[in-house]
């Protein structure tokens, strides 16, 4: 029939102009409370799907503070574990770390800046003095952090860092496997994210840029 | 045949070989990272070009400024840094080598003197053929040379 609608007709399509409105009114609201996105990192970091909450641990930074959960809290923390009688691995990661630090200045104006740990695993020779020797070399404002081995081990555990003492020399040195990972605390003092090698100073840079983001966004 | 001619042609061929196998191997780009003055151990770094035909060994290292020095390989085992000392360093034909952060490298141990960023190091390679070759290394600061790392490769 060409003739004119029916009531039937104006019924039905009321009914779907209003479906329709609900469904948008709907996706409307529903944007307004969905979380942001993850942020797209690059391969070599790892974004933990939530972040991981840590038990105390006692230990020592190179100034003589104690340098405990509380440390960590209230700013973003990178943690790197190394020993200073490592030639290659540690100093270049340090220098690396460096750089990424003098790169975050800028961004990092309104909150306080992040800061950068060089935790020891070989407790033995890196004594207070010693790291307070060799930390600030690569950047006055790193802190080294040593202790009794099974708070290090407490530490290293809860992080999944692994290490591995290797057989003493005739001189009695000797080197230490680690794991190379640099290690994101957020500023709850939560493990948040890894860098894994080859760490590039550019990827760290801008990975840690849209995770602090992301974490000021889903707050 | 004249044999005479033929073992003159001998001589001097194998004479070339000799100053030929000098020059067959060229080194660049040799540095050393500045270390905190407490630090008894310096990496030492390079590229080693091999443009003979057949592989050439380093099997020792010496520097009259370090008591000793070792040859180390830097090997991520799924993010586990190992260093594993190397008996040798093998060059291969017409190929090279890279010494540098995060993979081979030289372990300069008990400096005898203090280093700074600008100073060289005299650093002595001991190849299998009798062959040894010296090369100078310049010292240089952490973050400097870090950024160069990153220029080459990316």
């Amino acid at each position: 029939m060409h003739s004119r609608l029916t009531h039937q007709d104006g019924r039905a399509l009321v009914l779907w102009i209003a479906g329709a409105l609900a469904l948008a009114a709907g996706i409307y609201l529903a944007s307004l409370s969905r979380k942001p996105a993850p942020p797209q990192l690059s391969q070599a970091t790892t974004h933990l799907p939530a972040p991981k909450a840590l038990q105390a641990f006692e230990l020592l930074t190179h100034n003589g503070e104690p340098f405990t959960l509380d440390s960590l809290k209230g700013h973003w923390s990178f943690v790197f574990f190394g020993y200073t009688h490592c030639p290659d691995v540690c100093p270049t990661t340090l220098a690396t770390l460096s750089a990424v630090a003098k790169q975050l200045v800028p961004v990092g104006k309104q909150s306080p800046a992040a800061r950068f740990y060089f935790v020891s695993v070989d407790p033995e020779r890196d004594t207070r003095a010693h790291l307070a020797q060799f930390v600030p070399y690569f950047n006055s404002e790193f802190v080294g952090v040593t202790g009794r081995p099974e708070q290090i081990d407490n530490l290293t555990r809860q992080l999944s860092i692994l290490y591995i003492k290797g057989v003493p020399d005739a001189q009695g040195g000797y080197l230490v496997d680690h794991t190379a990972s640099v290690l994101l605390l957020n500023p709850e003092g939560q493990f948040e994210a890894v860098f894994s090698p080859p760490l590039s100073v550019n990827n760290i840079a801008a990975d840690f840029g849209k995770l602090a983001r992301y974490y000021d966004e889903t707050q | 045949m004249c044999y005479r001619t033929l073992f003159f042609s001998f001589c001097i061929f194998a004479a070339q070989a000799v100053v030929a196998g000098d020059e067959t191997l060229r080194i660049a780009d040799a540095w050393v990272r500045e270390a905190p003055p407490t630090q008894d151990v310096l990496a030492a770094y390079m590229r080693i070009h091999n443009d003979a035909s057949g592989p050439r060994r380093i099997t020792a290292v010496s520097s009259p400024e370090f008591r000793s020095v070792e040859m180390h390989r830097t090997v991520m085992d799924n993010g586990l840094a190992r260093m594993v000392p190397q008996p040798d360093i093998e060059i291969p034909p017409r190929g090279e080598v890279v010494l540098e952060p995060g993979g081979y490298h030289l372990m300069l141990i008990g400096p005898l003197k203090p280093l700074r960023a600008g100073n060289r190091v005299t650093i002595r390679l001991q190849f299998e053929t009798a062959l040894q070759q010296t090369v100078e290394a310049e010292v240089r600061g952490g973050d400097g040379s870090m950024a160069d790392h990153e220029h080459h490769h990316h």
